[in-house]
C-alpha cells in the first residue's frame, strides 16, 4: 500500500523539524562567539583569510534564519533550498578536509580548528551531513509538510 | 438553463497568498540579510583587537581606541606583528621557529619536553630560535587570558627574559584548561622570572602595552596557515614530532634543516 499524502505531510514535518532544529542549534551555539566560529572556517584552508572570517560571522546568523523558517514551516521551499546548499558546502568542506589530510574539529557545534588526528570524526560528520542534505532536498522536492506556517498564509 | 457561477468558488479555492505572502517573504529577507550584515559588520570590528570585553582580573583587555597611533613592538620582535627573534645562531644555522598560545597544554608539554634541548641548542648557536605567540585560544576559552599572558611575556621580554616568562606561564597552567590565569598570577610569574624592574612591567603590563601586536601576531600566523599549536618549523618547514626524546628531537633538527 503506497503511503496517504497525510503521510507523507507527516513524514515532510518530521524532516523538516529535523533539519530545522539542528541548524537552530548549530547556529545558536555559535552565534555567541563569532571570533572563535572565524577561525572554524580558516581551518579549513579553503578560504582567503579575510573572506573566510566574512563566512565565519555570518554563519551562524544564517544557520538560524534557515533553521527558524523550516521550524515554522513558513516559506519551507525556499528555506529548504538554503539548508540544503549549507549542507552541501559542509560536507564539501569537511570532505575536503579529509582528502586534505587535514586534523580538524568540522566547528559544527561550535569549537573547531586543528585537533589531535586520532580526534577527527570526518565519517561521523560526513554521514550526518549527507542525511541532513537528503532530508533538505526531499523538502525542496516535496514542500507541503502538516502544521506548517505555509498552509495558514 | 444557466449554470451557476463557478468564479466566487474559484476565487475561494485559491490560495489567498498574494499580498501577504509577499510582504512576509520581503520581510524575512530584509531580516536575513539584515542580521548576516550585522554579524559580519560588527563581528569583525571586534575581531581584530583583542577578542572578549572583560579579564578575568582587574587590567583591561579594550578595543582598538587607546592604542597609540604606531602600535609598540616588544624588544626583540621583527617588526609589527613579526616573530619574536629569542637568539641568533651561528652563520649557517637553521631557523626554530615555535607557534604556540600560552593557555595551550599541548604547548606546556611541549615546552616541558623540549624546553631544555631548544634552550641548550641555543645557548650554542646551533640554532636561530624564534617563538611566535598566538592568542587564539582566547576566543575558544572565552577569556583574555592568552592575550594577557603574551603581553606579560613581552614586558618581560623588553627586560630580557622572555623564555623565562613563558616557560612559568606553561609551568603554571591551570589544571583545567580555559580557566586562565589572574592578573596576581601573572605577576608572580614575573618574579619567578626574575624580572630586573618589576615595576616597569607592572605599567607595561598595566597598560597591555602590546595588545596590537598581539593580535597581529595572531592575524600573521593565521594568513601563513597556522592554525594550531605547538606548530614548530625549520626554516619554515613544518617539523612533526614523533617521539619524546630530545635527542631525537636536537638530531631530527638539524637534519630537517640540511
Amino acid at each position: 500500500m503506497s503511503p496517504t499524502s497525510r503521510q507523507l505531510d507527516l513524514l515532510g514535518t518530521v524532516l523538516r523539524l529535523v533539519v530545522g532544529g539542528v541548524l537552530l542549534v548549530a547556529g545558536a551555539l555559535k552565534v555567541t562567539n563569532l571570533a572563535a566560529s572565524a577561525f572554524a572556517v580558516r581551518a579549513y584552508q579553503l578560504l582567503p583569510y579575510d573572506l573566510a572570517g566574512y563566512v565565519g560571522h555570518a554563519l551562524p546568523v544564517a544557520e538560524i534564519a534557515v533553521g527558524v523558517l523550516l521550524v515554522l514551516g513558513l516559506f519551507t521551499r525556499a528555506g529548504a533550498i538554503a539548508a540544503a546548499l549549507l549542507l552541501l558546502a559542509f560536507v564539501i568542506g569537511i570532505a575536503s578536509a579529509w582528502a586534505r589530510g587535514l586534523s580538524i574539529d568540522c566547528g559544527c557545534f561550535g569549537g573547531g580548528g586543528t585537533i589531535e588526528a586520532s580526534r577527527t570524526a570526518y565519517p561521523l560528520e560526513l554521514t550526518r551531513d549527507v542525511a541532513l542534505l537528503l532530508a533538505a532536498a526531499w523538502l525542496v522536492v516535496r514542500p507541503r509538510t502538516a502544521y506548517a506556517l505555509d498552509t495558514r498564509l | 438553463m444557466p449554470r451557476p457561477d463557478a468564479s466566487a468558488k474559484i476565487a475561494a479555492a485559491a490560495p489567498k497568498s498574494s499580498s501577504t505572502k509577499v510582504w512576509l517573504a520581503a520581510l524575512v529577507t530584509l531580516l536575513v540579510v539584515g542580521g548576516i550584515v550585522a554579524a559580519v559588520v560588527l563581528g569583525g570590528r571586534k575581531d581584530s583587537p583583542a577578542p572578549g570585553a572583560t579579564p578575568s582580573g582587574s587590567g583591561s583587555v579594550s578595543g582598538s581606541g587607546q592604542t597609540s597611533p604606531t602600535p609598540r613592538v616588544p624588544k626583540g620582535a621583527s617588526g609589527f606583528g613579526g616573530t619574536m627573534v629569542v637568539s641568533q645562531g651561528k652563520a649557517g644555522a637553521p631557523t626554530l621557529e615555535i607557534f604556540e598560545d600560552p593557555q595551550c597544554p599541548a604547548c606546556a608539554q611541549f615546552e616541558h619536553v623540549f624546553g631544555q634541548v631548544i634552550e641548550d641548542m641555543a645557548a650554542k648557536g646551533e640554532i636561530t630560535l624564534k617563538v611566535h605567540t598566538m592568542s587564539f585560544l582566547d576566543a575558544m576559552l572565552k577569556n583574555t587570558s592568552s592575550t594577557r599572558a603574551a603581553n606579560a611575556a613581552f614586558c618581560a621580554a623588553d627586560q630580557g627574559v622572555f623564555r623565562a616568562y613563558t616557560d612559568a606561564t606553561y609551568a603554571g597552567q591551570p589544571a583545567q584548561e580555559g580557566k586562565g590565569w589572574t592578573d596576581a598570577e601573572l605577576e608572580a610569574f614575573a618574579m619567578r622570572a626574575k624580572v630586573p624592574d618589576l615595576p616597569q612591567w607592572q605599567a607595561c603590563q598595566k597598560a597591555l602595552t602590546y595588545q596590537a601586536h598581539i593580535a597581529e601576531l595572531e592575524t600573521t600566523a593565521e594568513k601563513a596557515g597556522v592554525t594550531s599549536t605547538p606548530t614548530i618549523l625549520v626554516n619554515g618547514k613544518k617539523l612533526t614530532i614523533d617521539s619524546g626524546d630530545p635527542a631525537a628531537f636536537r638530531a631530527k633538527v638539524l637534519a630537517a634543516a640540511q
